[in-house]
């Protein structure tokens, strides 16, 4: 999976549970959490989708919003991720 | 003591000492009363009235701070709405507590502006975050750059200080209407209780929009601590970092974010020596998480406590109680009386089960704009000028006079700590193409407390998925009340009145 698939699918998903009118803003560095997109249950719900969509498994230090906060930096780690488990 | 003197009285105490963390920021109290002075200075310039509401729709962040002491010491009231709120709820709290301001960031622009199309006379809007001066409306930074002298307030305890929005039981948040004395009073014994003092360092994950995040903020600054606010629990490694790297000696949560927490590995090898206490309250504590919490935490007093925003706070549960008293909420903290009443209004003697009712200057003036449903909720107390508040949860006082909660006595339904009103989502799902009939009803759930279930009969012929349904439902409504279970069902249970029965359930 490119960046850029993983930048779809997180767009995807978030339009899909979230987000529903195809108006609402959603850029690749917009704070999930700080424009109000996802609250904390959401996170996890986002973070359980790519644990199952690219079968990968995150450590407990991994969950940190340096690596999930905005969709650019969840396509940046987890592409990341993916190819050191390759 | 008025809400705002907290501030003002800790910064000429302690004008050095740091404040607020939020992620790299540091503010001390100098700081952050300059701040909030400026914002009141702004507010009162531009005609805030006293009593004025004016609605802070941020997520938690040092502006959402500012501008609770701000608004406060400017003698405004404050309406804290949830961060997660839809457009057309956020409309409806704006029309309904008849916001002169609202203080919103330029990221939730476009449910703003939804919402104050709904508004018959839209607040003026001050907006934080990026590109704040493009919107229309102020700036929130350009307002405190402005430096206007904070005011002269004449306020008195009796003073509106916050109106709090809340589900009902007849599906439309209801606002709780609280004076000045009203919170100060829960603040006091709050801080009595928990032993605030100006070394605590105090962490806040829980949105400010509830009584209990509000009077974490609250009690703090009273106290002349420090606050480490974070946005949230969605990171719980990040708590458990910040509770280590900030030396965080307080913590609040409700029973999902306990759950989260403690299935982190490898907890037990943390230091959390700082850690003073924890507390409980929004939903009971499962007593499964107690030893466990122990093992993480085994320096810690644990606080188990029961409120309601009506009247912010009523139990708490001394630490050294837990091992005998487990499935107690303990006993009414200082200040406010406690006692169960069956359903004629007759005190019940220890052992009987009935509906707690509070007296104390805890209790709210009433819901804003509903004489009825306050008339419902206030009562005559013992003396003819006295109100009392039905607090609708039903006890059970033993013979040292702790309370053990059995049941609510209404239909609400409690879900990540959050209240959902089973009408509210109904009202939604029956707006859904095909269907016919649905009930919502609450089914208990190891991480959330109880799960919304959903229940759908479909018009004959229709056909409407799951997806569908819960998507409808999240254009709508908040995300902790989106049903999490959707059934499709040929029938629903009904009384003989031909109404939809919401016991009996799963």
């Amino acid at each position: 999976m490119t960046k850029d698939d993983l930048r779809t699918a997180v767009h995807e998903f978030i339009r899909k549970n979230f987000l529903f009118d195809a108006g609402s803003p959603l850029t690749d560095d917009q704070s999930l959490l700080g424009s109000g997109v996802v609250d904390s249950t959401g996170i996890l719900e986002l973070i359980t989708y790519l644990e199952e969509t690219c079968h990968v498994k995150f450590a407990d230090n991994e969950l940190v919003a340096d690596n999930f906060d905005t969709i650019d930096r969840i396509a940046a780690f987890v592409t990341q991720k993916l190819a050191s488990k390759a | 003591m008025l809400l705002h003197e907290y501030l003002r009285r800790s910064a000429r105490q302690y004008p050095g000492k740091p404040a607020l963390t939020c992620g790299a920021l540091r503010m001390t109290y100098a700081d952050l009363a300059e701040r909030a002075g400026a914002l009141a200075g702004y507010l009162c310039m531009h005609g805030l009235g006293k009593g004025d509401r004016v609605a802070i729709y941020i997520d938690s962040s040092p502006e959402t701070v500012v501008a609770i002491f701000g608004v406060l010491e400017a003698g405004g009231c404050i309406v804290v709405v949830n961060p997660v709120t839809q457009a057309e709820r956020l409309g409806y709290i704006l029309e309904n507590c008849g916001a002169v301001f609202l203080v919103s960031s330029t990221e939730r622009k476009t449910v703003v502006q939804q919402a104050l199309a709904a508004c018959t006379r839209p607040p003026g809007v001050i907006w934080t975050g990026k590109g704040e001066h493009e919107e229309g409306g102020e700036s929130f930074e350009g307002i405190l750059g402005m430096r206007a002298a904070p005011p002269e307030t004449r306020l008195i305890d009796a003073d509106l200080a916050a109106i709090i929005y809340t589900s009902g039981s007849t599906g439309r948040p209801k606002g709780v209407t609280l004076l000045h004395r009203n919170i100060d009073t829960a603040a006091e014994s709050i801080a009595t209780y928990l032993g605030n003092n100006s070394d605590d360092v105090i962490l806040g994950v829980l949105p400010l929009s509830s009584s209990y995040g509000l009077l974490q903020v609250l009690v703090t600054f009273r106290t002349g601590g420090r606050l480490v606010l974070e946005r949230g629990w969605g990171y719980p490694y990040e708590i458990v970092k910040k509770m280590k790297e900030e030396k965080v000696t307080g913590l609040a949560g409700a029973p999902t974010m306990w759950a989260i927490l403690l299935r982190l590995e490898g907890l037990e090898k943390e230091d959390f020596s700082s850690l003073r206490y924890i507390t409980n309250a929004a939903a009971a504590m499962p007593a499964s998480f107690i030893p466990r919490l122990r093992t993480v935490f085994p320096s810690t007093k644990i606080y188990l406590m029961h409120g309601l925003t009506e009247c912010l706070r009523t139990t708490y549960l001394p630490p050294d109680e837990i091992d005998t008293r487990s499935t107690s909420v303990g006993c009414g903290m200082p200040n406010v009386e406690l006692w169960v009443e069956d359903a004629d209004g007759r005190r019940l003697p220890p052992g009987h089960v009935g509906e707690m009712i509070v007296r104390g200057s805890t209790v709210m003036q009433g819901y804003w704009n509903d004489p009825e449903g306050t008339a419902k909720a206030l009562i005559p107390g013992r003396y003819p000028w006295e109100k009392v508040l039905r607090t609708k949860d039903l006890f059970r006082m033993d013979e040292d006079g702790y309370f053990h909660f059995v049941a609510r006595s209404d239909e609400l339904i409690k879900s990540r700590g959050e209240k959902v009103s089973p009408i509210e989502v109904e009202d939604v799902i029956y707006t859904l193409e095909g269907v016919q009939e649905v009930r919502v009803i609450g089914v208990p759930d190891a991480l959330l407390g109880q799960a919304i279930r959903a229940e759908i009969v479909l018009k004959e012929g229709r056909t409407v998925e799951t997806q569908e349904v819960k998507a409808h439902c999240r254009r709508f409504l908040e995300d902790f009340k989106v049903p999490q279970q959707i059934a499709f069902v040929q029938s629903l249970p009904k009384t003989q009145g031909g109404k939809i029965k919401r016991t009996d359930a799963v």
